[in-house]
């Protein structure tokens, strides 16, 4: 049984036209998890509050079952935050930032920072403005993983970045997690990055927990469903959510307990991309504003 | 402390902060008021504010393994890293000044004002200090903006400069007396040499403590 590294309990926070309420979740070691919900649904707010970036309004924010805010220098040494990529001080060399960044880790493993500047073909020579959007991207988690960190909160690391390069990242995800048992959050609007390498998934939504669960046990009340469309003539609509038709075949979202009603079907476990849009437009009465 | 110095100088340093350092070497020229050669470096910080922060400066900081009030503490020492450079850079053009010019210049060369000695620096250091304890709270209360932080405080530094200007040109003989290097004087120089140095630690101790309660009431 892994053990718990952080727990986040009962984490609220106000503004003028948002609020978390009372959001809670462990994280385990050695598990990757998925950090999901729609633009502004709390994603980046938790992650800052986990951080102490942002003051939360109450809750607690536990790190190996002490309170972060006393052992905050300790926890920020084993946990590694990135915001995207990295963007700061763009007329400075990357090795510039990577040796002030070194300084302040105690466990900053220099060979390490090498061997993945040449993994994921960065040029430490290069100015920050001089790197894409994809190597910055690549530059931030260089430096997130060369410090051993035990957790890492990552806020959309993989956007930005090309197929390949998001593959890697995922590769070096799941092989850090096997090797040194670190902790992965990572909040991504690339749902099928999930697919790939998550064991859970933490959904949030108008900032509070709608589901956290193993990714299977999130997939398994639902089952996606497909056919021609002529088929669906004397069938319930009502019980199929994110109902799309397109060109003489349908698809969409069922209860798997209903899965009898719709034996005709071709039935199949559905992605966290299509369960993502059934939980957030499925029972939408869509109208386009054209 | 030493981490976030150094993080401060190679990153947050910018290359034209040199001009207004060695600006405090003006106090070399002759018949000129010693005191305002040292407003100029208040104008460093001008460009080296706002630099950082389109820098993402901040968000840079927060990252690293330090307490979110510590992103106060690096500034506080940056700025006063600034303030005793320009004042050690003024230092041989001040013995210069005093030992070559005034000498050449004969006794009407000499601006009847607060001259080159002892009080001069404590007051600078005051005066540093005092900067800082306007400057540090007020900028953290919101780091995305700079210029009323910028403005008031400076403008407060040369308002007060312009007082002890004034109040040594209003009573010459408080200005003869700390302008002399012997006896009595001398104490009176090294005791405001004192109180300058322990006024400028005090008021950059509570621009930190200050600082730090904004910075921690405020979202990064």
């Amino acid at each position: 049984m892994s053990e718990t590294i952080l727990e986040v309990c009962n984490l609220n926070k106000q503004y003028t036209n948002f609020a978390l309420k009372n959001v809670s979740f462990d994280l385990k070691e050695g598990t990757i998890y998925g950090f999901i919900g729609r633009n502004g649904a709390g994603k980046t707010t938790t992650l800052k509050c986990i951080y102490n970036l942002v003051h939360s309004d109450s809750g607690d924010i536990l790190y190996q079952g002490e309170k972060f805010q006393s052992v905050e220098v300790k926890a920020k040494n084993e946990i590694g935050l990135l915001f995207g990529g990295v963007d700061f001080y763009p007329n400075q060399k990357a090795k510039t930032i990577a040796k002030v960044t070194a300084t302040f880790y105690d466990s900053w493993d220099q060979e390490l920072y090498l061997k993945l500047l040449k993994f994921f073909d960065l040029d430490q020579e290069k100015k920050i403005k001089q790197l894409s959007n994809g190597m910055k991207v690549k530059f931030g988690l260089t430096l997130a993983l060369s410090h051993g960190a035990k957790v890492l909160l990552l806020d959309e690391p993989t956007s930005g970045l090309d197929p390949v390069s998001r593959d890697e990242v995922l590769d070096c995800f799941m092989k850090i997690c096997e090797l040194k048992k670190t902790t992965i959050l990572f909040s991504t609007h690339v749902i099928s990055d999930l697919d790939k390498c998550a064991d859970e998934i933490i959904y949030i939504k108008q900032g509070e927990i709608y589901q956290n669960s193993t990714v299977s046990k999130f997939k398994s009340d639902y089952l996606h469903i497909e056919g021609s469309a002529d088929s669906l003539n004397g069938i319930n609509k009502d019980n199929i959510g994110r109902l799309f038709i397109h060109q003489g075949k349908f698809s969409g979202i069922i209860l798997k307990k209903q899965q009898n009603d719709f034996a005709q079907f071709a039935l199949r476990e559905p992605t966290l991309e299509e369960l993502m849009l059934y939980i957030e437009r499925g029972h939408e009465n869509e109208e386009t504003p054209f | 402390m030493k981490k976030l110095l150094f993080k401060e100088l190679r990153l947050c340093l910018t290359p034209q902060v040199i001009i207004f350092l060695c600006m405090s070497c003006l106090i070399v020229i002759p018949s000129w008021p010693s005191l305002t050669s040292f407003v100029y470096t208040f104008m460093a910080f001008i460009i080296v504010f706002p630099v950082a922060i389109a820098n993402h400066d901040i968000e840079y900081t927060a990252l690293l393994p330090i307490r979110k009030i510590d992103i106060v503490k690096g500034k506080v020492l940056l700025a006063s890293f600034i303030e005793i450079v320009s004042i050690l850079i003024s230092i041989p053009f001040a013995l210069a000044k005093v030992l070559l010019i005034n000498p050449l210049m004969g006794p009407e060369g000499i601006y009847a004002e607060l001259g080159i000695n002892l009080v001069l620096y404590g007051i600078v250091l005051f005066l540093c200090g005092f900067f800082n304890l306007l400057f540090i709270p007020w900028y953290y209360k919101n780091p995305y903006k700079t210029a009323k932080s910028q403005i008031f405080p400076t403008l407060i530094i040369i308002f007060l400069t312009m007082v002890v200007m004034f109040v040594f040109m209003i009573f010459p003989q408080a200005s003869a007396f700390v302008n002399s290097y012997t006896g009595i004087a001398l104490i009176v120089q090294f005791v405001s040499l004192g109180l300058g140095i322990a006024f400028f630690v005090l008021f950059n101790f509570l621009a930190f403590r200050l600082g730090a309660k904004k910075i921690n009431s405020i979202d990064l």
